[in-house]
C-alpha cells in the first residue's frame, strides 16, 4: 500500500505554553487505512489534526499527503483532505442543506454536481430526510452526523475525523461507525483521533497512542494488546509502595510492576489468576489495600500500562 | 474563486434574513430615524412661516420703487424693513439683515429703475428693469418660491403704474398728430383700465437672485435632504458589526476552521463575505430613498428630489458600502469577543456619526468641529450624497469624495488583515 500521510517530526508549541503540544511526532498512515490517534484530553490529538489540515503551521517537521508538502503545497493538500472538526462547526439557522450547498462551494463544487454529492453524504449519514431542517432543530447526534457529511462532501482521499463521536447517542454512533467502515470499504484514508478504545479498537487498522504531544506506542490493536497485556491496579496506603512493587514484579506470570502515588499496577497476560498472589505480597509488606481494580486486555489497559494513569482522567 | 465566492455569500445572506435583531438594526432604525427627526426638525431647517420679512433697499428713489414698497406693505403677506438702525436700509445692512436670520430675503432696487420701466414702453421695449431678491442659501425653495412669486406680481404691476400713463400719453399724442381729437376723459380712464387691467400681464421686470456677499453658493439641505442621506448613512455603518459580529460568531461555532481547511484564499474568504453585506447595504439604500421620496411626503415633508444624476448614489453608496464592511473587518480583527466588537463599533460609529453631520447638520458647527470632522467617513458620504441629491453633481465632482472612502476602505482592510487572528 502506498503511504498517503507522513509525518516527521512535527512539532508545535503554543506562545506561552510550557511544553509543546505536540512534540516531535512521526508516523506515516497507509492509503485505505484507518489509523487511529489514541489518546487522552489534552494529549495533543487536535493540534496534530491542525497542522495536517493546514490550519496551524508546524514549528518544526514537516509531513507530506498523497504526495504533497503540508506547507509548500497547502492548496493541493487542502483540496485532497476533509477535515470533521471536533466542535459541530455547522451555521445553526441554516438548514443541512444550506450548510452542505455552502461547505461544498469553497471546494467548487457547484450545479447538479454539488447537489448530487449532498444527497450522496446526507444518505451516507442516514439524514436524506431531514435535510431541509434547520440545524438548531436537529439532535446531538444529528448535527455530529451532518457535520461529518460536511466534511466528506468533496470526497477527499484523506479525512481527519476530530474526536466525531463526543456527546452522541447510540443509534448515532452506530451510524457514524457504520458511514466511517463505509468509507474505508470506497478507499478513503482516514486519521481517527478519540479518548474512547473501544472506537480504536473496533475501528482503527493501527493506533498511535499519544500523551502529552508524543506518540508513546503505534502498532495494530491486536499487536498493543498482546505487547502489554491486562493489568490490576491496586489503591493502597500504610507505607511505601515500592518495595511491595518490586516484590511483584519478580512473581511468576507478572510481566512488569510499578508503584507512583500509592498505587501499584501489576501487569500480566491473565491478571484475574494473579490477584490472590498480589494481594498476599501487598499485606506481607504491611500496606492496607484501599481498592483494587482488573483491566483486561484493552488499549485502556495499554494506555495505563505505558503512563499510569487512565484514559480518561 | 467566484464560485467559492457566491458559496460565502449565499449562506451570509441567508444567516442575516434569519436574524431579526439585524434586520431591525439595519432597516427598522434609520427608518425610524427619518421618519421622526424630519417631522421633529421640519422647522429648523426651513426658516419662515406666517409672516415673511423682506428688507426693501431702495436705490432707485423714484415712483417704480415707490409704488412696489407701497405694494409689498398693504399685500397683507410681508412685513417690509426699510430702515436699519443709521437710516435708510443699505444693501450690505439689508444682507446683514438676510444673514443673522432677521429677514428672510432683501430686495434690492437699483438706480434708475423708475427711467427703465418708463423707457421700456416709450423706446419700444428696449430698456431692461432688473431687481435683485438676495436670500440666504439656507432658504428652503418651498419658502424663497413663493416670496419671489408674489414680489414678481406686484413689481409688474407697480412698473405699469409708472409707465402705463406715459405710453397712453405718446398714444394719445400720436392719435391727436393723426387729426382725431380724444376726451381728456377717455384719456383718464384708459391709464387707470390700463394700469389696473394689465397689471402682471407683461413681464417687465426681471428678477435676479444673488446671495449674500461672502455667503457659498451651496443650497442647504431641507429637513428630509438633510435626514435621508445622513440616517441612511447612519444605518449603512452599522453593518459593520453585524459583520464583525458574523466572523466572531464563525469562529466560535468552529465554520471558521473549515472555512480555512477548504482551499480558498483569505482574500477570497474575505471577499465573499464583503459582497453579501454590500449587497444587503445596497437594498438598504434603495428601500430608505425609497422612503425619502415616496413616503416622507405624504406626512407633510417637502418633497426630496434624486437629482439631474440619480445613477451616482449607486456609486457613492458602494464606496460608502465598502468603507463600512471595511469596518467590520477591522472590528473583528481587534475585538476579541462579539459584546467588545459591538461595543467598539457603536461608540465609533456614534463619534463618527456625530462628527460628519449625521445628527446635526455640520454646517452649524463652529469652524474647528467641522476640521475635525475631515477623519470620519460619515463626512465624506453624506456631502458625496446630498452632492449628487440637491447639486446634480456628475462622477467628476463627487470623485474626491469618493476617493476618501475608498481610501478609509483600504485603511480599515489593511488594519483588519494585518491584525487578524486567524487561529
Amino acid at each position: 500500500m502506498p503511504t498517503m500521510v507522513e509525518a516527521v517530526g512535527l512539532t508545535r508549541r503554543y506562545p506561552g505554553a510550557s511544553a509543546p503540544a505536540v512534540d516531535a511526532i512521526s508516523f506515516s498512515v497507509d492509503e485505505g487505512e484507518i489509523f487511529g490517534l489514541l489518546g487522552p484530553n489534552g494529549a495533543g490529538k487536535t493540534t496534530l489534526i491542525s497542522i495536517l489540515s493546514c490550519l496551524t503551521p508546524p514549528d518544526a517537521g514537516s509531513a507530506q499527503v498523497g504526495g504533497r508538502d503540508l506547507v509548500r503545497d497547502q492548496n493541493a493538500v487542502k483540496r485532497m483532505t476533509g477535515l470533521v472538526p471536533q466542535e459541530l462547526a455547522l451555521y445553526p439557522s441554516l438548514s443541512a442543506r444550506q450548510n452542505l450547498l455552502c461547505f461544498g462551494g469553497l471546494y467548487g463544487l457547484r450545479g447538479a454536481d454539488l447537489l448530487a454529492n449532498i444527497g450522496r453524504v446526507l444518505a451516507m449519514v442516514g439524514l436524506a430526510d431531514r435535510a431541509n431542517d434547520r440545524v438548531e432543530t436537529l439532535s446531538g447526534g444529528m448535527k455530529r452526523r451532518i457535520n461529518i457529511a460536511a466534511g466528506i462532501l468533496h470526497a477527499p482521499r484523506v479525512l481527519f475525523l476530530d474526536e466525531p463521536t463526543v456527546g452522541v447517542d447510540p443509534q448515532s454512533r452506530n451510524f457514524i461507525f457504520e458511514g466511517i467502515e463505509a468509507l474505508r470499504q470506497a478507499g478513503m484514508t482516514i486519521l481517527y483521533t478519540t479518548h474512547y478504545m473501544e472506537e480504536a479498537q473496533r475501528l482503527c487498522d493501527r493506533v498511535a497512542i499519544v500523551d502529552q504531544g508524543r506518540v508513546i506506542a503505534l502498532d495494530t490493536p491486536r499487536a498493543l494488546i498482546d505487547a502489554h497485556g491486562g493489568v490490576v491496579m491496586l489503591v493502597v496506603e500504610g507505607g511505601d509502595a515500592a518495595p511491595a512493587a518490586q516484590a511483584l514484579a519478580g512473581l511468576e506470570r507478572i510481566v512488569r510492576a510499578s508503584a507512583a502515588d500509592g498505587q501499584i499496577l501489576a501487569q500480566s497476560r491473565n491478571p484475574a489468576a494473579i490477584l490472590g498472589r498480589v494481594v498476599e505480597v501487598i499485606t506481607a509488606a504491611g500496606l492496607q489495600i484501599r481498592a483494587v481494580e482488573i483491566l483486561e486486555h484493552n488499549l485502556e489497559s495499554v494506555f495505563l500500562d505505558l503512563t499510569g494513569r487512565r484514559l480518561r482522567d | 474563486m467566484l464560485t467559492v465566492m457566491l458559496a460565502i455569500a449565499r449562506k451570509d445572506l441567508a444567516l442575516l434574513i434569519r436574524d431579526p435583531g439585524a434586520l431591525i438594526v439595519l432597516f427598522l432604525m434609520p427608518l425610524i430615524f427619518i421618519l421622526v427627526m424630519s417631522l421633529a426638525l421640519s422647522g429648523l431647517y426651513s426658516p419662515g412661516g406666517s409672516a415673511v420679512a423682506i428688507a426693501f433697499v431702495d436705490e432707485d428713489g423714484g415712483p417704480f420703487s415707490a409704488n412696489l414698497v407701497k405694494s409689498l406693505a398693504t399685500s397683507g403677506g410681508f412685513d417690509v424693513l426699510t430702515n436699519g438702525p443709521n437710516g435708510k436700509l443699505d444693501r450690505p445692512g439689508a444682507e446683514g439683515l438676510v444673514v443673522s436670520g432677521k429677514a428672510q430675503a432683501a430686495l434690492i432696487i437699483p438706480p434708475g429703475s423708475s427711467d427703465a420701466v418708463r423707457a421700456r414702453l416709450t423706446r419700444s421695449g428696449t430698456g431692461t428693469v432688473e431687481i435683485v431678491i438676495v436670500s440666504d442659501p439656507a432658504l428652503s425653495p418651498q419658502v424663497l418660491g413663493p416670496i419671489r412669486g408674489a414680489v414678481q406680481g406686484l413689481a409688474e404691476q407697480a412698473a405699469f403704474l409708472v409707465a402705463a400713463p406715459g405710453g397712453i400719453d405718446l398714444l394719445v399724442s400720436h392719435l391727436q398728430t393723426g387729426g382725431v381729437s380724444v376726451p381728456p376723459e377717455f384719456a383718464a380712464a384708459l391709464k387707470q383700465q390700463a394700469a389696473s387691467g394689465m397689471a402682471g400681464a407683461g413681464n417687465l421686470v426681471a428678477i435676479k437672485e444673488a446671495l449674500p456677499a461672502g455667503i457659498s453658493s451651496d443650497r442647504r439641505p431641507n429637513a428630509v435632504e438633510q435626514n435621508v442621506p445622513a440616517y441612511t448613512l447612519f444605518g449603512l455603518f452599522f453593518i459593520a458589526m453585524r459583520l464583525a459580529s458574523n466572523i466572531i460568531d464563525e469562529k466560535q461555532l468552529g465554520t471558521f476552521r473549515r472555512l480555512l481547511a477548504a482551499p480558498v484564499r483569505r482574500a477570497t474568504l474575505f471577499a465573499g463575505k464583503l459582497l453579501a453585506f454590500v449587497l444587503v447595504n445596497l437594498v438598504q439604500v434603495a428601500v430608505l430613498f425609497a422612503l425619502g421620496v415616496l413616503v416622507l411626503p405624504r406626512f407633510g415633508l417637502p418633497q426630496m428630489t434624486l437629482g439631474a444624476h440619480p445613477e451616482n448614489l449607486i456609486l457613492v453608496s458602494l464606496a460608502v458600502s465598502l468603507a463600512a464592511t471595511s469596518f467590520g473587518l477591522f472590528l473583528a480583527a481587534v475585538a476579541r469577543t462579539e459584546a467588545q466588537a459591538n461595543g467598539i463599533g457603536l461608540i465609533l460609529i456614534l463619534v463618527s456619526a456625530m462628527l460628519g453631520g449625521v445628527m446635526v447638520p455640520r454646517f452649524v458647527m463652529p469652524g474647528f468641529m467641522q476640521r475635525i470632522g475631515w477623519i470620519s467617513p460619515h463626512t465624506w458620504g453624506l456631502q458625496a450624497y446630498q452632492d449628487v441629491l440637491m447639486r446634480d453633481a456628475g462622477v467628476a465632482a463627487i470623485l474626491p469624495d469618493l476617493g476618501i472612502l475608498l481610501l478609509f476602505a483600504a485603511a480599515f482592510f489593511a488594519v483588519a488583515v494585518w491584525r487578524f487572528r486567524w487561529n
